[in-house]
């Protein structure tokens, strides 16, 4: 009990960080932060080594925030083109617009906004700071499936934030 | 941090960081709601998984000897007797008095 409370003391906050963008509600996420970890102590007989704790609960916590959507619900749709789909960026030069001036909370809106598949890529990499083999890993599809939907997600981001671009002087 | 080139992901980076609360005696009541025994037997699970799939073959290997055990006896027991029946024929062919039976009845008959 004492080993595990250690890990939840020094996993916890990133995963809440990691969940809260994902379910958008801090109450949410409290719940289901805390769900992962009953979870994780029912099945801790299941974790190969102690070292992939981490990266083990993240997986739990992605799981629970899909069953949450589903009893919302129904999965967003991803565009059929997101497997094999372009790995360019399907907007604007990012160079037009200063992301710097646009408001935090405008940003978590619009990554809010986006289908789950999407805001899961775009919140493990760039919010939680995982590798991309690591979020491979954690969503159990392949390493170029998240560069594909990475890609996707800032060209629909770029789309959404349009609006409130300013453009570089 | 990592810095990328393009702004909007720095920007996703350096959104604030939203940690909630630090709620361990919640998850501790919530794990001693959890049965015990249920856990306990999740973590044999695997060793009784095993210990019944070698049972299943041992009972299999001992069905299977016993098997071929009891053909065994029957080969041997019919091999015997046409042995017996074999000579017993061979020997009344060649003397028909040689057969105690067919000797005892001969004796009575006298």
């Amino acid at each position: 009990m004492l080993a595990f409370e250690r890990l939840y003391h020094a996993t916890r906050p990133r995963l809440h960080h990691a969940v809260v963008h994902l379910v958008g509600s801090s109450e949410e996420a409290r719940e289901i932060v805390q769900k992962a970890f009953v979870k994780a102590w029912e099945r801790l007989s299941d974790l190969q080594e102690d070292a992939a704790f981490a990266g083990w609960i993240r997986r739990i916590a992605v799981n629970l925030v899909r069953d949450f959507w589903r009893s919302q619900k129904p999965l967003d749709e991803i565009a059929e083109d997101d497997e094999e789909g372009a790995l360019e960026d399907s907007a604007p030069d990012p160079s037009e617009i200063v992301f710097e001036r646009i408001e935090a909370q405008r940003l978590r809106r619009a990554v809010s906004e986006l289908p789950l598949a999407f805001r899961e890529v775009v919140v493990l990499h760039y919010l939680d700071g995982s590798p991309v083999d690591e979020v491979a890993r954690t969503l159990e599809i392949p390493r170029g499936t998240v560069l594909s939907r990475l890609s996707r997600a800032r060209g629909r981001l770029r789309l959404q934030l349009a609006p409130y671009r300013e453009v570089a002087r | 941090m990592k810095r990328y080139e393009s702004p909007l992901e720095n920007a996703l980076c350096q959104l604030p960081r939203d940690e909630g609360v630090d709620d361990w005696e919640d998850l501790k009541s919530r794990l001693r709601r959890r049965r015990p025994y249920s856990t306990r037997f999740r973590k044999h699970v695997g060793t009784l998984k095993w210990a019944l799939a070698c049972l299943a073959i041992l009972m299999m290997v001992g069905f299977w000897q016993a098997v071929q055990g009891r053909r065994s006896v029957v080969a041997s027991r019919s091999l015997e007797l046409r042995t017996w029946v074999a000579a017993h024929d061979q020997a009344v062919d060649s003397d028909p008095y040689a057969d105690p039976w067919s000797q005892s009845v001969a004796e009575a008959s006298r």
